[in-house]
């Protein structure tokens, strides 16, 4: 009998502490939580990562993990939101969680500039769900709107406004929308780097009018065209050293600098035009 | 009797553990944060530690974590709180003393690493250090004297290509001879572009010939063809003179910056073989 009671307090014993334990780590994550609602960001990430490490268990990591990405991602921080989304052993998990974490790591790596990370979650996210997600839908756009695939892009558009758009009106007003967006007029006009290298090398100054700088081009062909001049007229007017030194040397050094001013200037263009393009489509896209 | 007792530490148990986590068991998770290179999740625990506890292990992480955020002076600050009996004593004061050795702050650098109680095996590391700060500070006299030292005794492995590579830097510092700035303006002077190949920018030099020379060529041209008061000749005439004073003017700031170029590529290499040692024995 005195061996029962001793066991039997033992045993209470250690399920108590167990059960305190468990509390503890719940008072934890209740605390992370409110932290979280209260737009506390930095500090939840730290409860839910405090929560992960004394945790015994591995019931609520992935709620954790989950929540705690988001609190990152709600921070900008989103190379450690994908990290900690990559922690998440997505084996054990059905399949509606499976969806929401590669959501939100596509999401995350896209905004982390990591165009073919992304894309790589989306192609995992297509082999095991039927359908992707809304916003997983978007961000696939996005993503073939940065690689310049305009014609996929245009197509992912048009499925994703046919799919959510329930009434007819609206829906036939946004794929008008969505063609005219991606019409062959309304697509960047990409300047090639090659194309107005060339120009300038033959022409100085029509590679910057190709890029749509009719004034600097102009100028540029002015000066060129006055050292050229100056070099010719003092070596017919038998200066020759004047000629060569003030005229061809002054104009190696303009027609260098003008080439590559053409190749700085078609880059620049292209980058303005390409994300003048996205940013359109992006801000109608997000307002369907 | 026996009951009331086991009940009464029961409870006693209960409440202390259905308390906040307990300050080991939060160290343990500010140790788990630097581990997963969260520094700043870390020093934010850190900070909220700060005036709860003064333990060393609290000054260690936090001068560690700002020390891999590069933060490097308050890190040194904290690093060099780390009390005597703690294991990470040497490691923190020697990495305090690279901190403000990297931040040129060489005094309490040197304070720090001759407070530092080693034992015989941290001896050598606390002679290197020294002898690398003496080299940055150029007191080759001290650098001697405490390579010496180090030479002297069999040299840790960890040290061995370091001390040679310091040996190396010495070396180099020691058997360059300060260009001078005036010397290069007569240079240029005589032979324009001269005074910038002696202060090793060859390209420049050539460069600058070039120009001066065609200028003056030009302007040559001009006067034996048209007079000394023709406007040609005055235009040219000009420009040379701009470019043969610059060229001057350019030469005597290229020996300044090329001495502090050197300058400063010395520094990095010594400050580099100091950081190294300490990487490879403390981690």
């Amino acid at each position: 009998m005195k061996w029962i009671k001793r066991y039997y307090l033992i045993y209470i014993f250690l399920c108590g502490t167990f059960s305190i334990s468990q509390a503890k780590n719940n008072q934890i994550l209740i605390k992370a939580d409110s932290l979280f609602s209260m737009e506390e960001y930095q500090s939840a990430a730290i409860e839910y990562e405090r929560f992960l490490y004394f945790s015994d268990t591995e019931q609520s990591n992935l709620n954790c993990l989950y929540k705690k990405a988001l609190c990152y991602k709600q921070l900008n921080e989103f190379a450690k939101a994908c990290k900690t989304l990559e922690r998440i052993n997505l084996f054990r998990e059905n399949i509606d969680n499976y969806i929401d974490i590669k959501r939100e790591l596509s999401l995350c790596y896209y905004l982390d500039n990591k165009l073919q990370k992304a894309q790589m979650q989306i192609t995992q996210l297509k082999h095991k769900a039927k359908t992707l997600p809304k916003e997983t839908q978007l961000i696939e756009i996005f993503i073939l709107n940065e690689m310049k695939r305009w014609d996929t892009a245009h197509e992912k558009a048009r499925q994703y406004a046919n799919q959510y758009l329930k009434e007819e009106p609206y829906k036939n007003f946004a794929l008008k929308k969505i063609d005219s967006l991606y019409s062959k007029k309304n697509l960047p006009n990409l300047k090639s780097v090659e194309k107005a290298e060339n120009l300038s090398r033959f022409i100085p100054g029509a590679g910057q009018i190709y890029c749509g700088k009719i004034t600097e081009g102009s100028f540029t062909f002015l000066f060129n065209g006055a050292f050229l001049a100056l070099g010719i007229q003092q070596i017919f007017t038998k200066f020759y050293f004047t000629g060569y030194m003030a005229g061809f040397g002054v104009l190696h050094k303009t027609y260098t600098g003008n080439m590559a001013r053409t190749k700085q200037l078609a880059n620049k263009t292209n980058k303005v035009r390409h994300t003048s393009f996205n940013e359109a489509i992006i801000k109608y896209m997000l307002n369907l | 009797m026996k009951k009331t007792f086991v009940l009464i530490i029961f409870c006693i148990l209960s409440i202390s553990l259905s308390a906040q986590y307990s300050t080991r068991q939060r160290f343990e998770f500010i140790h788990h944060l630097v581990k997963s290179d969260d520094f700043k999740e870390a020093l934010i625990e850190l900070n909220d530690l700060e005036g709860k506890t003064n333990s060393d292990s609290l000054h260690y992480l936090k001068g560690w974590s700002l020390y891999s955020l590069k933060q490097l002076t308050n890190s040194a600050y904290n690093l060099k709180r780390v009390s005597k009996n703690s294991n990470f004593y040497n490691k923190s004061h020697f990495f305090a003393a690279y901190n403000y050795t990297h931040t040129r702050n060489y005094k309490e650098a040197k304070k720090i690493l001759s407070d530092i109680e080693t034992n015989a095996r941290f001896k050598q590391l606390k002679n290197f250090e020294s002898s690398g700060i003496a080299l940055l500070e150029r007191n080759f006299d001290i650098y001697e004297n405490t390579h010496l030292n180090l030479s002297s005794e069999a040299i840790l492995p960890a040290l061995q290509t370091e001390v040679e590579n310091l040996n190396k830097l010495y070396s180099s510092i020691k058997n360059r001879k300060q260009k001078k700035m005036w010397l290069a303006g007569l240079m240029s002077a005589a032979i324009p572009g001269s005074g910038k190949i002696y202060a090793g920018k060859t390209g420049e030099g050539i460069a600058s010939f070039l120009m001066v020379a065609s200028t003056g060529v030009v302007t040559l041209e001009n006067h034996r063809k048209l007079g000394i008061r023709n406007f040609k000749t005055i235009l040219f005439g000009s420009i040379f003179t701009i470019f043969y004073v610059g060229n001057i003017y350019g030469s005597v700031f290229s020996v300044k910056i090329s001495n502090e170029e050197f300058n400063h590529e010395m520094d990095q290499k010594i400050l580099f073989n100091l950081h190294i040692p300490l990487r490879n024995i403390f981690n």
